[in-house]
């Protein structure tokens, strides 16, 4: 069925399934997230892998759905810093204009636009280069430890040379694997399914500018 | 209301009570020049009965209390279309003009007062067209023996057929519609496009049923021809929406809830059909759909080239209030594309 959930006032956008789940989760876990509406990029077509690159079209698309015109009044775009903070952040303006929305000038910058929904974007780690996983890999050490150990695996291998949010991903995802006896093949996007006790905590303090910048909603909102 | 651009393919969606059909409608009975379509188009909403009781007032109000706004009939509708072929505009204004007295002052050539005259008059409708290049002229329906006639003094219609949602083609105008294609010898073209769809049918006929002109086929396994109405009604509805797309060359062909009778593999097929043909012939399309299968058939059925000529208008009761949400074609298949619901 064509995707018609669009009934909060802030829909919250980001890059692929993964990211989905994890705010998710984070909402459960820290109370917050109730006007938020969380979707990532294509994720209503099989096969369709998300991204940011992704973004300008999906935003077209979902902006003629009747719920969306009606009922969305903020959208917040979450996107990876990757290894260049300043160029993924640009490229995330880039969709933005592709989409004929309000381009904000700063990250977590809401921005406004006559007859158009108002724009903020979340770059995480926010201010650090990285991704999802980098800023999710503290809180995962902090629970399952063996940091140590993970630093000198990722050296033996191939992705020691690899840029660190890469090698955050080949991290978390061992331990992750590792803790899954049932299923060892879990990944990191499908973990936040899993039972309490082998999800990454999300009361860790890694997340705590994240959780800053999501509670300011309400405020956003006119709250 | 209003609709602005529209494309040669317009696929038109909405809830139910949004306002769909009275587009639809609206389009119908401005493209002709008399009211009688407004009678046509209560049958098909299921209205029953051509002959009325009671006041002049009663059978005004019911017959036609709904295309006044909240069935307040002093509220004059309005209905304007502008095409873009030698700049073409159509108005129809209707008014009601209820029983009373009219004051009459005669003219005075000395300064003095005279007495004032009154005229009796009978409530009566008023449909005033104005049509370029044809002028204004009014009709007035008449009340005759417990029926309504209209009397239509222009021909200044636009070619156009509309298809109910709730309603089997006409057999009698299919008919009609195939003998004058056979007349031109356009006939074989019709048939070809049709059995290429349903190759069982191996050709079709004009015959008499009854007495009656219909269109008869050839059957795969009967040894007879037998009326095509006979064989499936989508098969029906599909040579019907054929025929009036042939016959309103350079006109328009409305479709109300086009899915209704086709089987769901079969949509994308009868969508390319239907918009080669419309091409073929110059004919512009409303078409309703409820039905997301038939905007994925749809969406399939179009090519690239053609995503500029398409649009999607989509009716909204807001405030009690229905609006039309104009998507083009790029916009439209890019949302189809993602999945995300446009109906």
């Amino acid at each position: 069925m064509p995707d018609d959930n669009f009934e909060k006032e802030c829909l919250l956008i980001c890059e692929g399934v993964g990211d989905k789940r994890f705010f998710q989760k984070l909402f459960l876990s820290r109370g917050i997230g109730g006007d938020i509406e969380v979707k990532s990029v294509n994720e209503n077509i099989d096969g369709q892998s998300g991204g940011r690159g992704n973004m300008g079209n999906y935003l077209k698309a979902v902006q003629e759905n009747e719920n969306f015109i009606e009922n969305v009044k903020i959208i917040i775009i979450v996107s990876d810093n990757d290894e260049d903070v300043n160029a993924s952040f640009l490229e995330v303006q880039k969709q933005l204009r592709i989409a004929d929305l309000p381009v904000p000038e700063n990250v977590q910058e809401l921005v406004h636009r006559r007859n158009k929904k108002s724009v903020a974007v979340l770059m995480v780690p926010p201010g650090q280069i990285g991704n999802l996983e980098s800023m999710c890999l503290p809180a995962a050490i902090s629970k399952w430890g063996l940091q140590e150990e993970l630093d000198e695996w990722v050296a033996a291998t191939p992705a020691s040379t690899w840029p660190l949010g890469k090698q955050a991903k080949v991290k978390i995802q061992a331990l992750i694997s590792a803790h899954h006896k049932r299923l060892p093949e879990t990944g990191f996007a499908a973990h936040w399914r899993s039972d309490e006790q082998l999800c990454t905590p999300l009361n860790h303090a890694t997340f705590n500018d994240v959780v800053s910048f999501l509670e300011r909603v309400p405020e956003m909102l006119g709250r | 209301m209003k609709v602005r651009d529209c494309r040669t393919v317009n696929l038109v969606v909405g809830d139910n009570g949004s306002g769909k059909t009275a587009l639809l409608e609206a389009l119908f009975l401005v493209a002709g020049v008399s009211p009688e379509l407004i009678s046509k188009t209560r049958v098909w909403r299921g209205y029953e009965g051509s002959r009325f009781a009671g006041t002049r007032d009663d059978i005004i109000q019911s017959v036609f209390g709904d295309l006044f706004y909240n069935f307040d009939l002093k509220l004059k509708p309005k209905i304007n279309l502008r095409g873009d072929q030698k700049g073409e505009t159509r108005r129809l204004e209707i008014a009601y003009v209820p029983t009373g007295t009219k004051r009459i002052r005669p003219p005075s050539r000395d300064g003095k007062i005279r007495q004032v005259a009154a005229e009796n008059i009978v409530d009566r409708l008023r449909f005033d067209y104005n049509i370029s290049n044809h002028g204004d002229f009014t009709v007035v329906p008449e009340f005759n023996e417990e029926q309504i006639v209209f009397n239509s003094p222009s021909d200044a219609v636009v070619s156009a057929s509309f298809h109910a949602s709730m309603r089997n083609p006409s057999t009698g105008e299919m008919a009609s519609r195939f003998s004058k294609l056979s007349v031109n010898f356009e006939a074989r073209r019709f048939i070809e496009t049709f059995c290429s769809h349903f190759p069982q049918v191996r050709d079709i006929s004009l015959e008499l049923w009854g007495g009656n002109p219909m269109l008869y086929a050839e059957v795969d396994g009967i040894k007879d021809r037998i009326p095509l109405s006979n064989i499936s009604g989508g098969m029906n509805k599909f040579a019907s929406i054929l025929l009036s797309i042939a016959h309103q060359r350079n006109g328009v062909v409305i479709i109300d809830e086009i899915e209704n009778g086709f089987y769901y593999e079969r949509m994308k097929d009868i969508w390319k059909t239907i918009i080669n043909f419309s091409n073929e012939y110059n004919v512009q399309l409303f078409v309703s759909t409820h039905s997301s299968e038939c905007i994925s058939a749809f969406r399939s059925a179009i090519y690239d080239s053609q995503v500029k000529d398409i649009k999607l208008l989509r009716t909204v009761m807001k405030n009690n209030e229905t609006i039309v949400r104009a998507i083009e074609g790029g916009s439209f298949i890019n949302s189809i594309d993602h999945n995300i619901e446009i109906r």
